[in-house]
């Protein structure tokens, strides 16, 4: 997903489930953050390394892919962007190599998801934009995982876009360019993609490369065949799933804050959201490659408060200029002590299903 | 490009570059040096394919290729490695016939990359040209073996020296986030 | 349509532009091979291998470079039939399944071929004989697929039929 979810979304679905404007504030804000915060950034302010929550293109370029770099990459990719939907999933006359990989395959109300959530419950703000986060994504980049692997991120060569003409759902080709330069065009259907690489490890089978943009479209609704699939296609319907990422969104906070008993998977049934149905499905169906503009607007008419833009440096002065134990206590050191506290757990889970693609975990924090 | 795709480069290149120099200065030896890296190369290369495919890569949609693409690879690496023994001029042949090869699939790829908007399709494009070409000279005087094997070897320094080129080359790096 | 017939479908659809495309491949590497073994082992093909009346080098050499040229011909051009009308088969869009008599022959002569390269082996040239085995074998198990592929698209199609 892009800033228009993770940061203005996460702000309506925060007021929704009862948060202040400042509060929700806090949440969009860590909820894009995770987007942002890589080792170049902590590097850049003195933070510890171990809570970067992405990489950028420039350390995926230097990235190593032997086996400890490989643990690393996935280290980030699964616990904050990709978060594996059933790490005990079986398939016959698999090889552990392959099930491995396998397991990691990102997906909506997964076990990890609840725990996830639980995570943040009775901690600071900042680990709540976490969790939401991580839950928008599994809806997102669902069916791809947050390692390296030809054999589970590639896909075939066709992709479809569903479209609705005169009530009838009819299927146009979508085409797909390498180009870096261009950007995706949505009337012609031409999308850029990451180009096809036959090695196992190489970054560019990396999660949803292989399918573009396309999962973070909030618009789309598309058919294709991915590696691991048997032949058999996936029907992606975006905007029913981000439909579903936001009432879930609503349903997770309002049980971190105490407004409801449990977190269960499945469950979207959100009276609150029911009334701006209409609203939301519009925004999502909207054909855009951002709708920030939209969300924004219908945050503010939900809160009666602006909306700030996102601004990367907000809080880095804060954390810059705090001393010692101080800098736990500050925006930036509470999101790190989240990041830290939610990979841990990723992690761990991830090493206790017998994988060791995302290697060993050394602090678990409780 | 990644730093380890660079650095696979730069060894590729200078690789090369020593296999040219050696060539044109201790012709008898070089020959089978050549013969020896290259088939070792593709035997380890058929061999780690064909192990993917086996544990990996069946399970994968459209993932038969890569068996075929194995088979082919190790086979070839067989065929290089059993030139050993047999007279310079034919393994001369034979290696124009690889580099030649090589040159058409280095045309067919700045073609894709000219298709796909990719910014390296005209250093490709003038190495897979060039490659053709010093094949094409090397079959023209083959009777002069001396003089085949110069142009050849500068054909080997040429490719060595643009492969370092474009491992310091900035790529630009189409990876989706 | 069933989803499970449609996963099959795509399966064997895949399997058959995948094999077209092995056997162009592969049919290409055998010529390849051919005309490269016999340029480096010309000298022993014809001493030892043919039992040919003295006549002069170069009738020979002609008759055999004659008989090279045929075989590979042959070999190329059915490979580029099979594999072309494969391709165009998994596509749909051509579903004519005369060429599948040629794939079972291609099949078949490449399984009888396969001892012949463990007759009167020497030990230096067993990893060739591997490789050789090797090739002939995938070359055997493409056709069979591409068989099997075909007879399964027919049923499912039918079966597709049958539920419309």
């Amino acid at each position: 997903m892009q800033e228009d979810f993770h940061y203005y979304a996460t702000y309506c679905a925060a007021i929704l489930a009862g948060y202040s404007h400042e509060e929700s504030m806090t949440i969009c804000y860590s909820a894009q953050f995770v987007d942002l915060c890589s080792r170049t950034y902590l590097s850049s302010i003195k933070a510890p390394l171990s809570a970067a929550t992405t990489q950028l293109q420039l350390e995926m370029m230097d990235a190593r892919t032997d086996v400890i770099g490989l643990q690393d990459i996935t280290r980030i990719w699964a616990s904050f962007h990709f978060l594996p939907r059933d790490l005990y999933a079986k398939k016959k006359w698999r090889p552990k190599v392959y099930m491995n990989k396998y397991r990691l395959i990102c997906g909506p109300n997964s076990d990890l998801m609840i725990k996830t959530v639980e995570l943040a419950r009775e901690k600071p703000l900042q680990n709540v934009g976490i969790a939401m986060h991580v839950l928008a994504d599994t809806w997102a980049h669902a069916n791809f995982a947050g390692t390296p692997s030809l054999v589970i991120n590639n896909t075939g060569k066709e992709f479809y876009e569903i479209v609705s003409e005169d009530g009838q759902e009819k299927e146009q080709r979508i085409k797909f360019r390498h180009s870096a330069s261009q950007p995706d065009d949505l009337e012609k259907r031409i999308f850029t993609n990451s180009l096809f690489q036959s090695n196992e490890h190489s970054i560019m089978n990396l999660g949803h490369g292989r399918a573009g943009h396309l999962p973070d479209y909030s618009f789309i609704k598309y058919r294709y065949y991915p590696a691991w699939g048997e032949y058999g296609d996936i029907i992606k319907d975006n905007p029913s799933d981000y439909y579903k990422a936001f009432c879930q969104m609503v349903y997770a906070m309002k049980y971190i804050r105490g407004k409801e008993l449990f977190f269960e998977k499945d469950k979207y049934d959100v009276p609150e959201v029911a009334p701006y149905e209409l609203r939301i499905k519009q925004i999502l169906k909207k054909r855009q490659t951002l709708a920030s503009e939209d969300w924004k607007t219908f945050g503010e008419e939900l809160s009666g408060q602006e909306i700030c833009d996102f601004d990367v440096n907000r809080y880095q002065s804060e954390y810059t200029e705090a001393s010692g134990d101080l800098k736990e206590e500050t925006f930036l050191g509470r999101f790190i002590s989240g990041a830290i506290a939610h990979k841990a757990m990723v992690s761990n889970e991830i090493l206790s299903s017998g994988n060791i693609l995302a290697g060993f975990v050394k602090v678990l924090i409780k | 490009m990644t730093k380890l795709q660079r650095l696979k480069n730069i060894i590729y290149g200078l690789i090369l570059l020593g296999a040219g120099i050696i060539l044109l200065f201790l012709p008898e030896d070089a020959f089978v040096l050549l013969l020896l890296l290259l088939s070792t190369g593709l035997l380890i290369s058929g061999f780690n394919t064909l192990i993917y495919y086996f544990t990996m890569a069946r399970f994968m949609v459209d993932g038969k290729m890569l068996l075929y693409k194995g088979i082919i690879i190790f086979d070839f690496g067989v065929l290089t490695a059993s030139l050993v023994d047999v007279p310079r001029q034919f393994v001369l042949v034979y290696l124009i016939g690889v580099h030649a090869f090589s040159g058409l699939v280095e045309l067919l790829r700045a073609m894709e990359a000219r298709r796909y908007g990719g910014k390296s399709w005209r250093l490709k494009m003038g190495h897979g040209f060039v490659n053709v070409i010093t094949c094409i000279i090397c079959v023209i005087f083959l009777n002069n073996t001396n003089t085949v094997i110069i142009v050849y070897a500068l054909g080997i320094l040429y490719s060595g020296v643009l492969t370092l080129v474009s491992a310091f080359r900035r790529t630009a790096f189409v990876y989706i986030q | 349509m069933d989803n499970e017939i449609k996963k099959l479908t795509k399966k064997y659809e895949s399997n058959m532009i995948i094999s077209g495309r092995g056997m162009l491949f592969l049919g290409l590497w055998s010529v390849f091979k051919l005309v490269v073994g016999y340029i480096f082992g010309a000298d022993k093909i014809i001493d030892t291998q043919l039992d040919l009346p003295e006549i002069d080098e170069a009738a020979t050499e002609l008759i055999v470079w004659l008989i090279i040229a045929v075989t590979g011909l042959v070999i190329m051009l059915s490979c580029l039939y099979v594999g072309i009308k494969a391709i165009r088969y998994g596509r749909g869009i051509k579903r004519k399944k005369g060429f599948l008599v040629i794939v079972v022959i291609i099949g078949v002569l490449n399984i009888v071929g396969i001892p012949g390269y463990f007759t009167e082996l020497k030990i230096s040239d067993w990893d060739s004989a591997i490789a050789s085995a090797l090739v002939d074998l995938t070359f055997a198990s493409m056709s069979f697929d591409m068989v099997y592929s075909a007879i399964r698209l027919g049923m499912l199609n039918k079966k597709r039929l049958k539920e419309a």
